[in-house]
């Protein structure tokens, strides 16, 4: 059962997004097949992400990890030099999973997920 | 005419005597809205240290301009009790901070500062500075609230985004929800005599209306309200 407003695990729960949003915006940053103002979009992106799920993780660990751990497949699997398109579908769509049911009472989340998620499938995902 | 706090946010603050740094938040009541203070972020100046700055020191709060001039002296603000971000604000440190700088206690029977014009206060000599307290539960950040569920009698509706301040009385008299897709996506306003309770540790808001209303509402333009 989660721990629903433990202090500590608000406290974990940030330092596992900073460190996973981390390891997207290398991702992102190393990644050769996207271009440099393609690639400036999507770390903007990943900053307003942060910032969402930052907050969001306060009251939805959970939730805030597997977001944060769907948005990182997703950018991993739309860098990747030989795109493999089932693994890149699997990712985005749980992705989109992630925040369904949230629509209503995090709208600024879920639309930040979703420019994310749009702006990796016209990378060719 | 009200002002949306969030484009406050970062604003350049200048005191009598030369630039102190920027907006970094407000703190308001939760009891009647009313802002208690503005947090400065002195930036290279103090090291990032942040700062409160009472609404009396201020004024009015005009709408244009990208500065915000303080009738303080930097060494007045460089002398004044700082906050620690990290830990709830305190009325033990706002009596401090105004015996600091001489102005009259906050009180609940003052609904507003009601400020007629520029106030004249001489700043009284520091007395102390202490920062040991006990904590204020109705001193709350905007920057904070910004982001909380905003939810219906009847379920949730979007998340506050913003919120509406009449600069004469540094009164908040309305918050900005964004509303979810079921309610197509609008930016509603709420008068804040419509909020009840506001759950910190969920981080939601409860609004004393319907989703039919939010439904109903036209998209946010200081006109359309839900509730």
């Amino acid at each position: 059962m989660q721990r629903k407003n433990d202090p500590s695990l608000a406290q974990e729960s940030s330092a596992i997004i900073d460190y996973r949003i981390g390891i997207i915006e290398s991702t992102i940053e190393t990644a050769r097949n996207i271009p440099p103002d393609r690639r400036d979009e999507l770390l903007a992106m990943v900053a307003g992400l942060k910032s969402e799920l930052t907050n969001f993780s306060k009251t939805h660990h959970e939730e805030a990890a597997s977001i944060t751990r769907f948005a990182d497949a997703s950018a991993h699997e739309a860098s990747r030099s030989r795109k493999n398109s089932k693994l890149a579908d699997t990712a985005l769509d749980g992705l989109r999973v992630s925040i369904q049911g949230l629509e209503d009472s995090h709208p600024v989340l879920v639309g930040a997920v979703n420019r994310f998620a749009t702006a990796l499938s016209n990378m060719g995902l | 005419m009200l002002q949306s706090l969030q484009q406050r946010f970062g604003e350049k603050l200048r005191a009598s005597d030369g630039e102190i740094g920027h907006v970094r938040d407000f703190y308001f009541d939760d009891k009647n809205w009313n802002i208690r203070y503005l947090v400065a972020d002195t930036g290279h100046w103090l090291a990032g240290r942040l700062v409160l700055i009472s609404p009396q020191a201020f004024g009015h709060l005009y709408p244009e301009g990208k500065v915000l001039l303080v009738n303080l002296t930097r060494q007045q603000i460089e002398d004044s009790p700082s906050i620690d971000r990290h830990k709830p604000v305190s009325r033990q440190h706002e009596e401090d901070y105004h015996q600091y700088f001489g102005y009259n206690y906050y009180a609940e029977a003052m609904p507003s500062w009601g400020l007629p014009g520029y106030p004249v206060i001489v700043p009284a000599p520091p007395t102390m500075t202490n920062t040991q307290s006990t904590d204020d539960p109705h001193l709350r950040s905007a920057k904070e609230l910004t982001g909380y569920s905003v939810e219906a009698n009847d379920g949730a509706v979007g998340e506050i985004i913003d919120f509406l301040i009449d600069g004469r009385t540094w009164m908040i008299r309305e918050v900005v929800v964004q509303c979810g897709p079921s309610y197509a996506g609008n930016k509603v306003v709420v008068r804040t005599e419509k909020i009840g309770r506001i759950n910190y540790k969920l981080r939601t808001v409860r609004v004393d209306s319907t989703k039919q209303a939010f439904a109903t509402a036209s998209e946010h333009h200081h006109q359309a309200h839900a509730a």
